[in-house]
Protein backbone atom coordinates (compact mmCIF):
# COMPACT_ATOMS: atom_id res chain seq x y z
CA UNK A 1 0.00 0.00 0.00
CA UNK A 2 2.71 2.46 0.87
CA UNK A 3 4.35 2.08 -2.67
CA UNK A 4 1.25 2.43 -4.27
CA UNK A 5 0.66 5.64 -2.74
CA UNK A 6 4.27 6.50 -3.21
CA UNK A 7 4.27 5.82 -6.45
CA UNK A 8 0.84 7.30 -7.48
CA UNK A 9 2.05 10.30 -6.06
CA UNK A 10 5.16 10.89 -8.52
CA UNK A 11 2.70 9.70 -11.04
CA UNK A 12 0.71 12.59 -10.35
CA UNK A 13 2.92 14.96 -9.76
CA UNK A 14 4.99 13.83 -12.95
CA UNK A 15 2.24 14.48 -14.81
CA UNK A 16 1.32 18.10 -13.32
CA UNK A 17 5.17 19.21 -13.89
CA UNK A 18 4.66 18.28 -17.80
CA UNK A 19 1.49 19.79 -18.12
CA UNK A 20 2.91 23.00 -16.29
CA UNK A 21 5.93 23.17 -18.39
CA UNK A 22 3.47 22.97 -21.73
CA UNK A 23 1.06 25.87 -20.17
CA UNK A 24 4.53 28.30 -20.85
CA UNK A 25 3.11 27.92 -24.81
CA UNK A 26 -0.18 28.94 -24.65
CA UNK A 27 1.01 31.76 -21.74
CA UNK A 28 3.30 33.28 -24.17
CA UNK A 29 1.25 33.32 -26.91
CA UNK A 30 -1.72 34.81 -25.40
CA UNK A 31 0.33 38.27 -25.51
CA UNK A 32 0.36 38.09 -29.48
CA UNK A 33 -3.67 38.40 -28.86
CA UNK A 34 -4.62 42.27 -29.15
CA UNK A 35 -5.33 44.52 -27.15
CA UNK A 36 -2.61 42.66 -25.05
CA UNK A 37 -0.29 42.81 -27.96
CA UNK A 38 0.17 46.31 -27.75
CA UNK A 39 0.06 46.66 -23.66
CA UNK A 40 3.24 43.93 -23.95
CA UNK A 41 4.91 46.24 -26.52
CA UNK A 42 4.58 49.26 -24.84
CA UNK A 43 6.13 47.95 -21.39
CA UNK A 44 5.85 49.64 -17.84
CA UNK A 45 2.70 50.63 -16.22
CA UNK A 46 0.88 49.05 -19.26
CA UNK A 47 2.29 46.01 -19.41
CA UNK A 48 1.85 45.94 -15.28
CA UNK A 49 -1.79 46.95 -15.50
CA UNK A 50 -2.48 44.15 -18.19
CA UNK A 51 -0.99 41.11 -15.95
CA UNK A 52 -3.30 42.30 -13.71
CA UNK A 53 -6.46 41.99 -15.91
CA UNK A 54 -4.66 38.70 -17.71
CA UNK A 55 -3.87 37.31 -13.96
CA UNK A 56 -7.89 37.76 -13.01
CA UNK A 57 -9.27 36.65 -16.09
CA UNK A 58 -7.64 33.39 -16.08
CA UNK A 59 -8.38 32.78 -12.81
CA UNK A 60 -11.86 33.26 -13.71
CA UNK A 61 -11.45 30.70 -16.91
CA UNK A 62 -9.89 28.15 -14.51
CA UNK A 63 -12.89 28.28 -12.08
CA UNK A 64 -15.31 27.18 -14.55
CA UNK A 65 -13.04 25.20 -16.77
CA UNK A 66 -12.12 22.96 -13.64
CA UNK A 67 -15.36 23.19 -12.02
CA UNK A 68 -16.50 22.06 -15.33
CA UNK A 69 -14.10 19.24 -15.81
CA UNK A 70 -12.63 18.01 -13.07
CA UNK A 71 -15.31 18.65 -10.31
CA UNK A 72 -17.84 17.58 -12.62
CA UNK A 73 -16.49 15.21 -15.10
CA UNK A 74 -16.05 13.13 -11.39
CA UNK A 75 -19.05 13.60 -10.03
CA UNK A 76 -18.30 15.94 -7.36
CA UNK A 77 -20.48 19.43 -8.40
CA UNK A 78 -22.06 19.27 -4.79
CA UNK A 79 -18.56 18.61 -2.85
CA UNK A 80 -17.26 21.60 -4.87
CA UNK A 81 -20.12 23.52 -4.10
CA UNK A 82 -19.73 23.06 -0.14
CA UNK A 83 -16.30 23.47 0.15
CA UNK A 84 -16.97 27.01 -1.26
CA UNK A 85 -20.25 27.74 1.02
CA UNK A 86 -18.38 26.20 4.26
CA UNK A 87 -16.29 28.29 5.79
CA UNK A 88 -14.31 26.84 7.75
CA UNK A 89 -13.01 24.72 4.98
CA UNK A 90 -13.55 27.62 2.10
CA UNK A 91 -10.91 30.25 4.48
CA UNK A 92 -8.07 28.05 3.90
CA UNK A 93 -8.19 28.56 -0.48
CA UNK A 94 -9.22 31.72 0.24
CA UNK A 95 -5.59 32.34 2.13
CA UNK A 96 -4.20 30.08 -0.40
CA UNK A 97 -5.65 32.29 -3.17
CA UNK A 98 -3.75 35.37 -1.65
CA UNK A 99 -0.42 33.88 -1.10
CA UNK A 100 -0.40 32.14 -4.72
CA UNK A 101 -2.56 34.28 -6.70
CA UNK A 102 -1.88 37.97 -5.52
CA UNK A 103 1.72 37.89 -3.50
CA UNK A 104 3.50 34.84 -5.91
CA UNK A 105 1.84 36.30 -9.08
CA UNK A 106 2.17 39.94 -8.49
CA UNK A 107 5.98 39.10 -7.07
CA UNK A 108 6.67 36.80 -10.41
CA UNK A 109 5.74 40.20 -11.82
CA UNK A 110 7.69 42.41 -10.73
CA UNK A 111 10.66 40.38 -10.99
CA UNK A 112 10.06 39.96 -14.40
CA UNK A 113 9.44 43.13 -15.36
CA UNK A 114 12.77 44.84 -13.49
CA UNK A 115 15.07 42.23 -13.74
CA UNK A 116 14.19 39.43 -16.26
CA UNK A 117 12.16 36.16 -16.87
CA UNK A 118 15.29 34.23 -16.56
CA UNK A 119 15.38 35.21 -13.15
CA UNK A 120 12.03 35.19 -12.16
CA UNK A 121 11.61 31.33 -12.93
CA UNK A 122 15.02 30.33 -11.17
CA UNK A 123 14.09 32.45 -8.02
CA UNK A 124 10.67 30.29 -7.77
CA UNK A 125 12.71 26.98 -7.60
CA UNK A 126 13.49 28.37 -4.59
CA UNK A 127 9.69 27.74 -3.79
CA UNK A 128 10.40 24.56 -3.16
CA UNK A 129 12.71 25.10 -0.24
CA UNK A 130 10.03 27.46 1.38
CA UNK A 131 6.99 25.26 0.89
CA UNK A 132 9.10 22.49 2.34
CA UNK A 133 10.17 24.25 5.82
CA UNK A 134 6.60 25.97 5.74
CA UNK A 135 5.31 22.38 5.70
CA UNK A 136 7.74 21.19 8.49
CA UNK A 137 6.83 23.98 11.07
CA UNK A 138 2.67 24.15 9.83
CA UNK A 139 2.15 20.48 9.81
CA UNK A 140 5.52 18.63 11.47
CA UNK A 141 6.44 16.92 7.91
CA UNK A 142 8.84 14.49 8.29
CA UNK A 143 12.12 15.67 6.30
CA UNK A 144 14.11 12.40 6.06
CA UNK A 145 17.94 13.09 5.04
CA UNK A 146 17.08 11.19 1.68
CA UNK A 147 14.94 14.15 0.93
CA UNK A 148 16.77 17.01 2.17
CA UNK A 149 19.43 15.70 -0.38
CA UNK A 150 16.80 15.37 -2.99
CA UNK A 151 15.39 18.56 -2.74
CA UNK A 152 18.82 20.30 -2.85
CA UNK A 153 20.16 18.37 -5.93
CA UNK A 154 16.27 19.25 -7.79
CA UNK A 155 17.24 22.93 -7.19
CA UNK A 156 20.68 22.97 -8.23
CA UNK A 157 19.57 21.25 -11.62
CA UNK A 158 16.90 23.80 -12.04
CA UNK A 159 19.54 26.53 -11.12
CA UNK A 160 21.64 24.55 -13.76
CA UNK A 161 18.91 24.73 -16.55
CA UNK A 162 18.37 28.14 -16.46
CA UNK A 163 22.12 29.49 -17.51
CA UNK A 164 23.50 30.67 -14.50
CA UNK A 165 26.11 32.43 -16.08
CA UNK A 166 23.86 34.31 -18.58
CA UNK A 167 21.87 35.06 -15.69
CA UNK A 168 24.50 36.93 -13.71
CA UNK A 169 25.44 38.57 -17.15
CA UNK A 170 21.95 40.02 -17.31
CA UNK A 171 21.69 41.28 -13.77
CA UNK A 172 24.94 43.23 -13.64
CA UNK A 173 24.73 44.77 -16.98
CA UNK A 174 24.84 48.45 -16.44
CA UNK A 175 22.07 49.22 -18.93
CA UNK A 176 19.76 48.01 -16.01
CA UNK A 177 16.84 48.91 -15.04
CA UNK A 178 16.24 51.88 -12.15
CA UNK A 179 14.34 50.62 -8.75
CA UNK A 180 15.63 47.10 -10.16
CA UNK A 181 15.67 46.17 -6.04
CA UNK A 182 11.75 45.82 -6.58
CA UNK A 183 12.17 43.09 -8.79
CA UNK A 184 14.66 41.31 -6.50
CA UNK A 185 12.19 41.95 -3.81
CA UNK A 186 9.39 40.50 -6.17
CA UNK A 187 11.42 37.48 -6.77
CA UNK A 188 11.43 36.65 -2.95
CA UNK A 189 7.69 37.48 -2.68
CA UNK A 190 6.86 34.88 -5.54
CA UNK A 191 9.31 32.14 -3.93
CA UNK A 192 7.39 32.59 -0.32
CA UNK A 193 4.26 32.82 -2.01
CA UNK A 194 4.12 29.91 -3.73
CA UNK A 195 5.80 27.36 -1.01
CA UNK A 196 2.86 29.04 1.75
CA UNK A 197 0.48 28.47 -1.15
CA UNK A 198 0.66 24.86 -1.44
CA UNK A 199 1.12 24.56 2.54
CA UNK A 200 -2.68 26.11 3.32
CA UNK A 201 -4.19 24.44 0.17
CA UNK A 202 -3.24 20.92 1.82
CA UNK A 203 -4.72 22.18 5.04
CA UNK A 204 -8.01 22.81 3.52
CA UNK A 205 -7.21 19.43 1.47
CA UNK A 206 -7.36 17.48 5.07
CA UNK A 207 -10.86 17.90 5.44
CA UNK A 208 -12.23 18.53 1.41
CA UNK A 209 -11.65 16.21 -1.54
CA UNK A 210 -8.83 17.14 -3.59
CA UNK A 211 -11.27 17.18 -7.35
CA UNK A 212 -13.32 19.75 -5.80
CA UNK A 213 -11.22 22.10 -4.27
CA UNK A 214 -9.17 23.87 -7.39
CA UNK A 215 -12.81 25.57 -8.78
CA UNK A 216 -12.80 26.96 -4.96
CA UNK A 217 -9.27 28.44 -4.91
CA UNK A 218 -9.27 30.21 -8.34
CA UNK A 219 -13.08 31.54 -7.34
CA UNK A 220 -11.76 33.45 -4.34
CA UNK A 221 -8.49 34.81 -6.53
CA UNK A 222 -10.69 36.11 -9.09
CA UNK A 223 -12.61 38.04 -6.16
CA UNK A 224 -9.38 39.21 -4.77
CA UNK A 225 -8.32 40.49 -8.02
CA UNK A 226 -11.68 42.06 -8.44
CA UNK A 227 -12.56 43.46 -4.81
CA UNK A 228 -9.23 44.63 -4.15
CA UNK A 229 -6.26 44.90 -6.77
CA UNK A 230 -8.76 47.00 -9.59
CA UNK A 231 -9.91 49.24 -7.34
CA UNK A 232 -6.21 49.73 -6.09
CA UNK A 233 -4.94 49.96 -9.27
CA UNK A 234 -7.96 52.17 -10.65
CA UNK A 235 -6.92 54.52 -7.96
CA UNK A 236 -3.37 54.36 -9.28
CA UNK A 237 -3.30 54.63 -12.62
CA UNK A 238 -6.73 56.59 -13.36
CA UNK A 239 -10.12 54.42 -13.40
CA UNK A 240 -10.85 55.46 -16.89
CA UNK A 241 -7.54 53.86 -17.97
CA UNK A 242 -7.59 51.04 -16.13
CA UNK A 243 -11.49 50.10 -16.93
CA UNK A 244 -10.64 50.80 -20.29
CA UNK A 245 -8.32 47.87 -20.94
CA UNK A 246 -10.19 45.56 -18.47
CA UNK A 247 -13.68 46.00 -20.65
CA UNK A 248 -11.04 45.58 -24.07
CA UNK A 249 -9.35 42.37 -22.59
CA UNK A 250 -12.81 41.29 -20.98
CA UNK A 251 -14.97 41.31 -24.35
CA UNK A 252 -11.93 39.51 -26.78
CA UNK A 253 -13.35 36.70 -27.06
CA UNK A 254 -9.95 35.49 -28.46
CA UNK A 255 -8.08 36.15 -25.46
CA UNK A 256 -10.89 33.64 -23.47
CA UNK A 257 -10.45 31.14 -25.88
CA UNK A 258 -6.26 31.01 -25.24
CA UNK A 259 -6.86 30.71 -21.78
CA UNK A 260 -8.49 27.89 -22.13
CA UNK A 261 -5.90 26.07 -23.35
CA UNK A 262 -3.98 27.34 -20.36
CA UNK A 263 -6.51 26.17 -18.12
CA UNK A 264 -6.15 22.48 -19.65
CA UNK A 265 -2.43 22.66 -18.80
CA UNK A 266 -1.94 24.99 -15.94
CA UNK A 267 -5.06 24.49 -14.18
CA UNK A 268 -5.01 21.05 -14.48
CA UNK A 269 -1.44 20.73 -13.93
CA UNK A 270 -2.55 22.82 -10.32
CA UNK A 271 -5.31 20.09 -9.81
CA UNK A 272 -2.63 17.12 -10.49
CA UNK A 273 -0.70 18.66 -7.99
CA UNK A 274 -3.58 18.63 -5.40
CA UNK A 275 -3.82 14.63 -6.07
CA UNK A 276 -0.30 14.41 -5.19
CA UNK A 277 0.53 16.74 -2.29
CA UNK A 278 -1.59 14.64 0.63
CA UNK A 279 0.02 11.57 -1.03
CA UNK A 280 3.94 12.65 -0.64
CA UNK A 281 3.77 15.91 1.09
CA UNK A 282 4.39 19.47 0.48
CA UNK A 283 8.15 19.33 0.43
CA UNK A 284 8.66 16.51 -1.60
CA UNK A 285 5.74 17.57 -3.82
CA UNK A 286 6.97 21.23 -4.72
CA UNK A 287 10.38 19.85 -5.16
CA UNK A 288 9.93 17.18 -7.47
CA UNK A 289 7.51 19.90 -9.70
CA UNK A 290 9.94 22.69 -9.59
CA UNK A 291 12.85 20.05 -10.75
CA UNK A 292 10.76 19.11 -14.20
CA UNK A 293 8.76 21.95 -15.35
CA UNK A 294 11.76 24.30 -15.87
CA UNK A 295 13.21 21.57 -18.49
CA UNK A 296 9.95 20.71 -19.60
CA UNK A 297 8.92 24.20 -19.86
CA UNK A 298 12.14 25.23 -22.50
CA UNK A 299 11.20 22.04 -24.45
CA UNK A 300 7.47 23.16 -25.09
CA UNK A 301 8.41 26.55 -26.25
CA UNK A 302 11.45 25.70 -28.28
CA UNK A 303 8.87 22.75 -29.96
CA UNK A 304 6.03 25.04 -30.50
CA UNK A 305 7.15 28.53 -30.60
CA UNK A 306 10.75 29.54 -30.52
CA UNK A 307 13.80 28.71 -32.36
CA UNK A 308 16.69 28.75 -30.05
CA UNK A 309 19.00 25.56 -29.58
CA UNK A 310 19.02 23.29 -26.45
CA UNK A 311 21.77 24.76 -24.49
CA UNK A 312 24.30 22.26 -22.92
CA UNK A 313 22.97 24.12 -19.66
CA UNK A 314 19.59 22.42 -20.27
CA UNK A 315 20.97 19.12 -20.65
CA UNK A 316 23.46 19.09 -17.66
CA UNK A 317 20.67 20.84 -15.67
CA UNK A 318 17.60 18.07 -16.82
CA UNK A 319 19.91 15.36 -15.89
CA UNK A 320 21.03 16.58 -12.39
CA UNK A 321 17.18 17.19 -11.65
CA UNK A 322 16.36 13.86 -13.30
CA UNK A 323 18.70 12.13 -10.30
CA UNK A 324 17.37 14.40 -7.69
CA UNK A 325 13.93 12.56 -8.63
CA UNK A 326 15.29 9.24 -8.40
CA UNK A 327 16.92 10.43 -4.98
CA UNK A 328 13.75 10.78 -3.17
CA UNK A 329 11.68 7.70 -5.05
CA UNK A 330 14.23 5.76 -3.47
CA UNK A 331 13.87 6.19 -0.03
CA UNK A 332 11.63 3.03 1.01
CA UNK A 333 13.99 2.49 4.16
CA UNK A 334 13.17 5.53 5.84
CA UNK A 335 9.61 5.90 4.07
CA UNK A 336 6.96 6.26 7.48
CA UNK A 337 2.79 5.66 7.34
CA UNK A 338 2.35 9.09 7.92
CA UNK A 339 3.84 12.19 5.78
CA UNK A 340 3.79 13.98 9.19
CA UNK A 341 4.74 13.49 12.68
CA UNK A 342 2.03 12.20 14.23
CA UNK A 343 0.49 12.06 17.89
CA UNK A 344 -2.12 9.11 18.60
CA UNK B 1 -21.13 33.63 22.84
CA UNK B 2 -21.78 29.82 21.78
CA UNK B 3 -21.56 29.19 18.36
CA UNK B 4 -24.26 27.76 16.38
CA UNK B 5 -24.31 23.85 15.23
CA UNK B 6 -22.96 23.21 12.01
CA UNK B 7 -25.64 22.15 9.28
CA UNK B 8 -23.97 18.84 8.73
CA UNK B 9 -25.58 18.95 4.81
CA UNK B 10 -22.68 21.54 4.37
CA UNK B 11 -19.61 19.23 4.88
CA UNK B 12 -17.85 17.97 2.35
CA UNK B 13 -18.06 14.03 2.27
CA UNK B 14 -14.28 13.93 3.30
CA UNK B 15 -15.24 15.79 6.75
CA UNK B 16 -18.22 13.73 7.56
CA UNK B 17 -15.62 10.55 7.19
CA UNK B 18 -13.56 12.22 9.72
CA UNK B 19 -16.49 13.28 12.15
CA UNK B 20 -17.84 9.82 12.06
CA UNK B 21 -14.72 8.16 13.15
CA UNK B 22 -14.52 10.79 15.96
CA UNK B 23 -17.88 9.79 17.09
CA UNK B 24 -17.02 5.71 16.76
CA UNK B 25 -13.13 5.81 17.39
CA UNK B 26 -11.60 2.80 15.88
CA UNK B 27 -13.65 1.64 12.27
CA UNK B 28 -12.52 -0.82 9.30
CA UNK B 29 -12.82 0.42 5.52
CA UNK B 30 -15.95 -0.89 4.88
CA UNK B 31 -18.05 -0.16 8.06
CA UNK B 32 -17.26 3.09 7.90
CA UNK B 33 -17.86 3.72 4.18
CA UNK B 34 -21.12 2.16 4.64
CA UNK B 35 -22.38 4.59 7.80
CA UNK B 36 -20.70 7.81 5.38
CA UNK B 37 -23.70 6.49 2.62
CA UNK B 38 -26.02 6.38 4.97
CA UNK B 39 -24.93 9.82 6.77
CA UNK B 40 -24.90 11.22 3.71
CA UNK B 41 -28.03 9.55 2.03
CA UNK B 42 -25.75 8.28 -1.16
CA UNK B 43 -26.25 5.49 -3.27
CA UNK B 44 -23.43 3.10 -2.57
CA UNK B 45 -21.98 3.40 -5.97
CA UNK B 46 -18.43 1.42 -6.88
CA UNK B 47 -17.14 4.69 -7.60
CA UNK B 48 -17.64 6.34 -4.63
CA UNK B 49 -16.69 3.66 -2.34
CA UNK B 50 -13.13 3.50 -3.37
CA UNK B 51 -13.13 7.44 -3.44
CA UNK B 52 -13.78 7.13 0.69
CA UNK B 53 -11.36 4.33 0.57
CA UNK B 54 -8.76 6.78 -0.79
CA UNK B 55 -9.90 9.52 1.67
CA UNK B 56 -8.50 6.84 4.76
CA UNK B 57 -5.69 6.15 2.97
CA UNK B 58 -4.81 9.93 2.51
CA UNK B 59 -5.99 10.64 5.71
CA UNK B 60 -3.76 7.80 7.39
CA UNK B 61 -0.57 9.71 5.40
CA UNK B 62 -1.44 12.95 6.78
CA UNK B 63 -1.39 11.72 10.47
CA UNK B 64 -5.49 12.43 10.96
CA UNK B 65 -5.81 8.33 11.61
CA UNK B 66 -3.39 5.67 11.90
CA UNK B 67 -3.60 2.22 10.88
CA UNK B 68 -4.45 -0.63 13.21
CA UNK B 69 -4.69 -3.78 11.14
CA UNK B 70 -6.17 -4.90 7.96
CA UNK B 71 -9.08 -7.16 6.42
CA UNK B 72 -10.40 -8.91 3.30
CA UNK B 73 -13.24 -7.06 1.78
CA UNK B 74 -16.28 -8.79 1.09
CA UNK B 75 -15.57 -10.24 -2.40
CA UNK B 76 -19.11 -8.29 -3.90
CA UNK B 77 -17.76 -5.25 -2.25
CA UNK B 78 -15.73 -3.43 -4.69
CA UNK B 79 -16.46 -5.42 -7.54
CA UNK B 80 -13.27 -8.23 -7.51
CA UNK B 81 -12.00 -10.50 -5.15
CA UNK B 82 -8.88 -10.27 -2.15
CA UNK B 83 -9.05 -6.59 -1.75
CA UNK B 84 -7.01 -5.52 1.24
CA UNK B 85 -8.65 -2.67 3.24
CA UNK B 86 -7.31 -0.84 6.31
CA UNK B 87 -9.01 -0.63 9.93
CA UNK B 88 -8.09 2.67 10.99
CA UNK B 89 -8.29 5.03 14.10
CA UNK B 90 -8.42 8.79 14.89
CA UNK B 91 -5.67 10.50 15.86
CA UNK B 92 -5.09 13.94 17.90
CA UNK B 93 -4.60 15.86 14.53
CA UNK B 94 -7.53 14.01 13.30
CA UNK B 95 -10.14 15.47 16.14
CA UNK B 96 -8.34 18.84 15.69
CA UNK B 97 -9.74 18.97 12.49
CA UNK B 98 -12.83 17.89 12.40
CA UNK B 99 -13.40 20.19 15.71
CA UNK B 100 -12.30 23.06 13.37
CA UNK B 101 -14.78 22.55 10.83
CA UNK B 102 -17.96 20.82 13.06
CA UNK B 103 -19.49 22.38 15.61
CA UNK B 104 -22.00 20.34 17.54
Amino acid sequence: MKSNRVKWGFIWIILASLLWGFSYVPQEAIWSIEPLGTLWYNGGADLLEATIVLASMQSLMFTIVLFLLWSCVNNKPREAFRNLVHWPISKWFLVSAFFGGLMAMFGSTLATAFVGADFAAAIALLSSVFGAIYARVLFKEILTKKMILGIIVLVVGGILVLDPQAMVNNIMSPEGKDGVWLGYVGGILSAIGWGIESCYNVRGLDVADTEATTPVRYFWEFILWMVIIFPITGAIVGFDTFYGIVIDCFTTPEIFGMLVFTALSLGVADSLLHKGYPLMGVGRGLAINSGIYVPASLVALWVFLKDYSISLWLLVGTVVAIIGVFIMYWETDEEQDSVREIEA
Amino acid sequence: MEKKPTNLKLIPTKSMLLLLFKKNGEMGTIEATDKVFEAEGMKPTLRWKWVIRFYMMEMEINGMLVNVGYDIAPADYYGQENVVVGRYKITKLGIERIDAVVTE
